[in-house]
């Protein structure tokens, strides 16, 4: 049987990290994908003036920025006043030492977390898991972004937090692309 | 009352994917690994200028690292974990994530002591991938006597 393919060669992405180095890294990573169109800022003000003017597909954002949290720029972009940019998918990347920023990228409004190292594997598994499945997103006086509860659908990485959560016993259906490792808001 | 919103939005994404074409899960993951490979040599450019970076910063603070120099070293040592991982370098990614937990534990405590960051930066020159390592048995007692400075102050893990 055919492998099932995933198109992202039209797919733009706004890449957000301090380090010239991880974004030369994440780049090669996502070209291997078939990704052309990638954006890189070192800041998050860089890309606060950048989303001003431009719209992305996806987004990748450090939980700590050299000149604000992770969560400040998730938040902004939730509150962008034009669609679909402001439901965009963002996956955050967490460093070693940014493991306590991830509660508030969570609450910010991001789609999963990614922990550093990321592999192609744990990438690759949550891009395509994000471009699978359709998620509601939540609109509250202090909170947007995607829905968080797991009713009808499984988590990228089949774990459960709520006892409402879509539960294993009841035959989930696994995701096509197992996520191998990281962790999810 | 707070009013609350459901959207059920049309990502780009998700129309994007779905279009013929593409590429598959085993293609992807190989076209990402040979492309991560051609800048490894950077890499380990990277990793022995970011050590040396640290090693600047902590004969500056010999006498008491400032908040602000235990950012930065948090800041480039956050680099290095990810290099290392990303490469393989198990040692280098033990000894850094140990400075990581040291230097952490020290700016929660409000402590400037340079000694603990000190010792695990030296450690980790030796780790370097563009240094002549030591053996594995060499390695593992390193390793272990950073786990005693670790475990003297009593910081725990980050991660």
């Amino acid at each position: 049987m055919a492998q099932p393919r995933l198109n992202l060669k039209n797919v733009s992405v706004l890449l957000v990290d301090r380090s010239a180095y991880n974004r030369a890294l994440i780049s090669q990573v996502l070209r291997g994908f078939g990704i052309k169109h990638i954006t890189g800022c070192e800041t998050g003000e860089a890309a606060n003036e950048l989303l001003k003017k431009t719209g992305f597909d996806l987004c990748l954002i450090e939980a700590e920025l050299p000149d604000m949290p992770g969560s400040d720029l998730i938040r902004a972009i939730r509150r962008l006043p034009r669609e679909p940019m402001r439901f965009v998918p963002i996956i955050a990347l967490s460093g070693y030492t940014q493991f306590r920023w991830l509660s508030t990228v969570r609450d910010a409004g991001a789609n999963l977390v990614l922990k550093k190292p990321i592999s192609p594997q744990a990438l690759f598994d949550r891009i395509a898991w994000l471009g699978r499945t359709k998620r509601a997103y939540i609109e509250t006086d202090n909170y947007i972004g995607p829905d968080r509860r797991f009713h009808d659908i499984d988590p990228p990485d089949g774990s459960y937090k709520r006892a409402s959560d879509k539960s294993a016993d009841v035959s989930p259906v696994k995701p096509s692309s197992p996520v191998p490792e990281g962790t999810r808001p | 009352m707070s009013s609350v919103k459901v959207h059920f939005p049309v990502l780009p994404l998700q129309e994007a994917v779905s279009r013929p074409g593409g590429i598959t899960r085993e293609n992807a993951l190989e076209a990402a690994q040979q492309n991560v490979r051609e800048i490894s040599g950077e890499a380990d450019q990277t990793i022995e200028a970011t050590i040396q970076a640290l090693e600047a910063i902590v004969a500056k603070g010999m006498r008491g690292l400032s908040t602000d120099q235990l950012r930065e070293i948090l800041s480039h040592a956050d680099q290095i974990v990810t290099l290392a991982g990303t490469f393989s370098y198990t040692s280098l990614d033990r000894a850094t994530r140990g400075l990581c937990d040291v230097t952490d534990g020290l700016m929660q405590a409000g402590k400037t002591d340079a000694a603990p960051v000190a010792v695990h930066v030296r450690a980790m020159h030796l780790f370097s991938p563009l240094c002549t390592m030591p053996g594995p048995e060499e390695s593992e007692r390193i390793l272990a006597e950073l786990a005693k400075v670790a475990s003297h102050y009593g910081y725990a893990p980050l991660g």
